[in-house]
């Protein structure tokens, strides 16, 4: 019984883990960029 | 709440479903007691994995082909996605064969091959983390994918091509009752269901972090100091 449990508990963790760290990723890279557009402008043709 | 987060949300009510199954509908097996149910979701996962350098596999084929960055990401995506389900199968097997064979880990066909599958995709990773992103890594990993998918069949097929301490194919076999084969084949549905919905995140991540890649090189180009003309 106790292999059975560490088992799915290794499971659980690993799968749940790395949906939730892929989830936190892409809200990061969806997020806005606040520093990237202002140095484009910074060196738009004057 | 996003597309990608309700499919994940999607994707874990269809796991919770397949344990509920695991845990209170598939009958305890007779010889081997509770720890038999390691079987549903380990097999599944392996099951996981095949679909996932599957995917690996095409993307390479096509990339080699038509250069296609779309390709490309699937193949980065599958392949990091197969090495997390290999990993579940590997750690599920050996937490399986310590009360049944008395032993974590044996040497024999079928445990070897998954162990190099798994060497083979992490490698696969270990190309594309510490090589310049670009053709040239993008065609060599392309590369370690296509021939590493070879080692695919000698896994599935080990337990039939040798003699093997691991059993032999059970579900093709009619060995398991019915109530234990509903669950298993809603099982393997459901991860499926899972490592396609991981596989599309990774994608959009792959993709993002393509497009930031591609626009910090255009920044660093524009900001970059003119040559001055010599006098």
């Amino acid at each position: 019984m106790t292999y059975l449990i560490v088992a799915y508990a290794f499971a659980v963790a690993v799968l749940a883990g790395f949906l939730g760290w892929s989830l936190r990723r892409l809200r990061e890279l969806e997020g806005p960029t606040s520093s990237e557009p202002s140095a484009l402008s910074s060196r738009e043709p004057s | 709440m996003s597309r990608h987060e309700r499919w994940a949300a999607g994707a874990v009510a269809l796991m919770l479903v397949a344990g509920a199954a695991i845990f209170l509908y598939a009958p305890t097996d007779y010889l081997q007691g509770p720890v038999q149910r390691i079987f549903y979701l380990h097999v599944s996962s392996a099951i996981a994995a095949y679909g996932c350098f599957t995917v690996v596999l095409i993307g390479g084929l096509v990339y080699l082909r038509r250069e296609s960055l779309v390709a490309d990401r699937f193949a980065r995506a599958g392949a990091v996605v197969g090495v997390v389900f290999t990993t579940v199968t590997l750690v599920m097997g050996m937490l399986w064969a310590k009360p049944i064979w008395g032993t974590y880990w044996t040497w024999d066909a079928r445990l070897t091959s998954t162990l190099v599958l798994w060497m083979i995709y992490a490698g696969y990773l270990l190309v594309r983390r510490l090589a310049d992103p670009g053709r040239q890594a993008a065609r060599i990993a392309a590369v370690v994918g296509i021939f590493g998918f070879v080692d695919v069949p000698v896994v599935h097929f080990s337990v039939t091509w040798w003699r093997t301490q691991h059993p032999g194919p059970v579900v093709v076999n009619d060995a398991l009752p019915p109530e234990m084969l509903a669950t298993f084949l809603l099982t393997m549905a459901c991860t499926l269901a899972l490592a396609a919905v991981l596989i599309a995140i990774r994608y959009r991540i792959e993709t993002l972090s393509d497009e930031r890649m591609h626009m910090a090189e255009e920044v660093k180009v524009m900001t970059a100091p003119e040559p001055r003309m010599a006098p």
